[in-house]
């Protein structure tokens, strides 16, 4: 039997590396569309592994990496190439954010 | 941003820290504006990463499947991305010749205060001095976790390395599919029942490229000292500085100079 609770993606923070500030706007809003609104997860890292894919697929991406959160640092961190992989330009970018629980009143 | 594992020591603000590097990496530097991360399975050292064994075996106790362990630890240093720095009062004639730098060399000078600064925001980065050790007899510490299971033998090498007085940020780059097997703290859960058949993609070939305030990293720039009669290129580099819009100070090396009288 699953748990599954809502959860919301919030405090997004999109770090651009080598990436001209055009194409950073498109990815804001690529981002900002795929984060928007509950999401459904047994866990915190189950709806981080959804948006992580989601946004594997919306960027095309090979890979992405992350840094999980630390105890002063709440944060996760998702990393993109943004031309398929890491190796195919110095250009990718970080994602960071709150995973939070909605509370069920 | 930058963070700290348990019991590992940092150099003061104050302290310098030096990179030597060719031309052409320099040039890179400027133009990316970002310092270049190497994987940790790239470096000559087969010890990169090495649990002392009294350690391991003290960890192993509490682990039912010793294999998963070993294919972690395997896998481990490629998605350890390693800037490596000197760390020492002056600048260094030993260092100017490992990395074979005669003839179009470049020192970087900093101060740990100014590096801590020049790092930005979409990464986070481990920093720390490298403690020299015999790993053989290197005791087991109170309070062992994952974490520094794992992570902390990066900021570890052999006494035949104490030369390179090695200050290091470190950049763990996991794929996301490694989030099966991490807590919300980055710990790894039931290690001995989890990494089965896991493969461990590549997430690049040699290493990432991090974005970073080269103003704050370089207050300085030194040219090789192999070079003190050839002025140019010291006005060479200055202008290309300039050319990227930075204003940092180029200077030549005084190493080989003739003392004063």
């Amino acid at each position: 039997m699953t748990n599954k609770h809502d959860f919301t993606i919030e405090k997004i923070k999109i770090t651009p590396m080598n990436i001209d500030s055009e194409d950073v706007k498109d990815i804001e809003q690529t981002i900002s569309k795929l984060a928007r609104g509950p999401k459904k997860g047994e866990t915190e890292i189950e709806v981080f592994k959804k948006f992580a894919s989601a946004l594997e697929r919306a960027f095309r991406a090979e890979i992405s990496t992350f840094s999980p959160p630390l105890e002063n640092y709440k944060h996760w961190m998702l990393h993109l190439p943004k031309d398929g992989n890491f190796d195919a330009t110095p250009s990718w970018f970080s994602v960071s954010f709150h995973i939070k629980r909605v509370e069920n009143l | 941003m930058y963070s700290v594992l348990p019991g590992i020591t940092l150099p003061k603000d104050t302290d310098l820290l030096w990179r030597y590097m060719s031309f052409e990496k320099f040039v890179s530097l400027l133009d990316t504006k970002s310092l270049f991360f190497t994987r940790a399975d790239k470096f000559e050292d087969p010890f990169e990463g090495f649990t002392p064994p009294l350690i391991k075996k003290d960890y192993v106790r509490t682990v039912s499947d010793t294999n998963t362990l070993e294919e972690l630890q395997e896998n481990w240093p490629k998605y350890t991305l390693c800037s490596c720095w000197h760390h020492a009062d002056e600048e260094s004639m030993a260092m100017w010749d490992k990395y074979h730098l005669h003839n179009s060399g470049i020192a970087i000078k900093t101060t740990f205060g100014n590096f801590k600064d020049c790092l930005g925001e979409g990464y986070r980065v481990f920093l720390g001095n490298i403690e020299y050790i015999d790993h053989y007899e290197y005791p087991v510490p109170q309070n062992l976790d994952e974490m520094s299971m794992l992570y902390t033998w990066y900021f570890h090498k052999r006494k035949a390395f104490e030369y390179e007085r090695e200050f290091r940020a470190i950049f763990f780059d996991f794929p996301s599919s490694f989030t099966d097997y991490i807590d919300n703290y980055g710990n790894l859960i039931n290690p001995d029942a989890t990494l089965k058949n896991k493969k461990y993609p590549d997430t690049c070939k040699t290493g990432k490229l991090l974005n970073v305030d080269l103003n704050k990293l370089m207050p300085e720039v030194i040219t090789s000292p192999h070079i003190r009669n050839e002025e140019w290129i010291t006005k060479t580099v200055r202008s290309v500085v300039r050319k990227y819009e930075f204003d940092f100070k180029v200077n030549s090396s005084t190493l080989l100079d003739e003392p004063d009288e």
